[in-house]
């Protein structure tokens, strides 16, 4: 009879942490959302400033231009955004360009590589969706990231305040960008190596 | 710091008053650890001045996880393999005659083996920077703890099943875009289960 007591306590004891083990879950349900990112939205050059443990290293140009025809993996794709880069840093300059294409639920990336044919911002934007594209500070590769965040008000390393600020993250949280329908990216950050920031410059 | 482990093994092995020795042979069960493929070792448990002392050496490959340019879980450790010295103490007890649950804690300290780092020191940077240079890993010494269940099934021949809880500490040093020195430390649990046959002297 004791022996039966036991095993009663023990999966009485197993349910009761496991229900409050459950009841401590995090709600994620999304509250806010972002119906629309228009890449195009600053047809001027837009600067960034790019810092290494807080110091200034260089620049980023980001140029976007619209309307292109270009072809990828023999398909011929019109009114494409290209997203060119331009980063000056330790007196070097190189430059990447990215290609992306608007359609009614977000934007397609554009590329070569057909793995990439997936959906780049997909609309409307709200917590816990991924973005994939050229988020990651100072190198050409793509990253995925998912929305952790939408702030009412943001502040950049430059110092200049903006709304509506979608905030993402890689799966490591070693990757992490800003965004917001004005701007476009507003503030890309690398931690892989040294903390590196791109900070838009307004 | 290998040589001093080895010097001091044997110090201690030709200062022992009463021979008294278990060798064991030793496979863990990598099967849960993504960053382990292979790890056996050799064991001897002796006593000496009254001291109980263990001391052994391992061969571990690991495998590869993450690089510091895309890491996983934010952390990384290049494939390569390696010899390590444990070198610890142990207590003993028998319930009964053919059973002896043992303790063991004590430090694991590894051989530095050279990583092939080229695939990782050939990624640049937007402008054309090397990303990063003159990379290194290195394991670094760290303590363990074990509990292990011995039964004696045939004269002195012994079947002993264990528990390992250890860290596997990588020390990655590189250079930045040319200019900055970083060292990163990423941490591993190591917690193998582990399958032996010991022979008592």
């Amino acid at each position: 009879m004791i022996q039966f007591q036991w095993q009663f306590l023990i999966i009485f004891s197993a349910l009761f942490l496991s229900v409050s083990g459950c009841s401590n879950k995090e709600d994620l349900t999304p509250s806010k959302s972002i119906d629309q990112i228009q890449i195009q939205a600053t047809i001027t050059d837009k600067i960034y400033t790019i810092y290494i443990n807080n110091d200034t290293v260089g620049t980023n140009n980001i140029k976007i231009t619209t309307g292109i025809l270009k072809t990828f993996n023999e398909v011929q794709y019109s009114h494409v955004i290209e997203i060119q880069e331009t980063t000056t840093i330790y007196n070097k300059t190189g430059e990447i360009r990215t290609y992306s294409k608007e359609k009614s639920d977000g934007y397609m990336m554009l590329s070569e590589d057909t793995n990439h044919l997936k959906t780049y911002i997909p609309f409307p934007l709200t917590v816990n969706d991924p973005l994939f594209g050229p988020f990651s500070a100072i190198t050409s590769q793509n990253v995925e990231v998912t929305i952790s965040d939408i702030h009412e008000n943001y502040i950049n390393k430059n110092g200049h305040q903006f709304n509506d600020v979608i905030e993402a993250r890689n799966s490591d949280e070693t990757i992490r960008v800003f965004l917001n329908n004005d701007h476009f990216i507003i503030q890309k950050e690398d931690y892989r190596y040294l903390p590196t920031i791109h900070s838009l410059k307004l | 710091m290998i040589k001093k482990t080895m010097v001091i093994g044997f110090l201690l092995v030709i200062s022992m008053h009463a021979f008294s020795i278990t060798i064991q042979s030793e496979v863990m069960n990598t099967n849960a650890h993504p960053i382990m493929e292979t790890n056996v070792g050799m064991y001897a448990t002796f006593t000496t001045f009254k001291l109980p002392l263990y001391l052994g050496i391992e061969y571990a490959k690991f495998n590869q996880y993450g690089t510091i340019h895309k890491p996983i879980n934010a952390k990384s450790i290049s494939g390569q393999e390696q010899w390590c010295i444990p070198i610890g103490a142990f207590f003993s007890y028998s319930p009964i005659p053919r059973l002896t649950f043992s303790g063991i804690i004590g430090f694991k300290t590894y051989t530095a083996m050279p990583i092939h780092a080229t695939a990782i020191e050939s990624e640049k940077d937007i402008a054309g920077n090397n990303l990063v240079t003159n990379y290194k890993e290195a394991l670094q010494t760290q303590p363990f703890y074990k509990i292990e269940l011995s039964y004696r099934f045939y004269k002195r021949w012994h079947a002993t099943v264990s528990k390992t809880w250890s860290i596997v500490q990588n020390k990655i040093t590189f250079t930045y875009l040319d200019t900055h020195t970083v060292e990163k430390i990423y941490e591993f649990n190591y917690d193998p289960i582990s399958m032996a046959i010991s022979y008592h002297f």
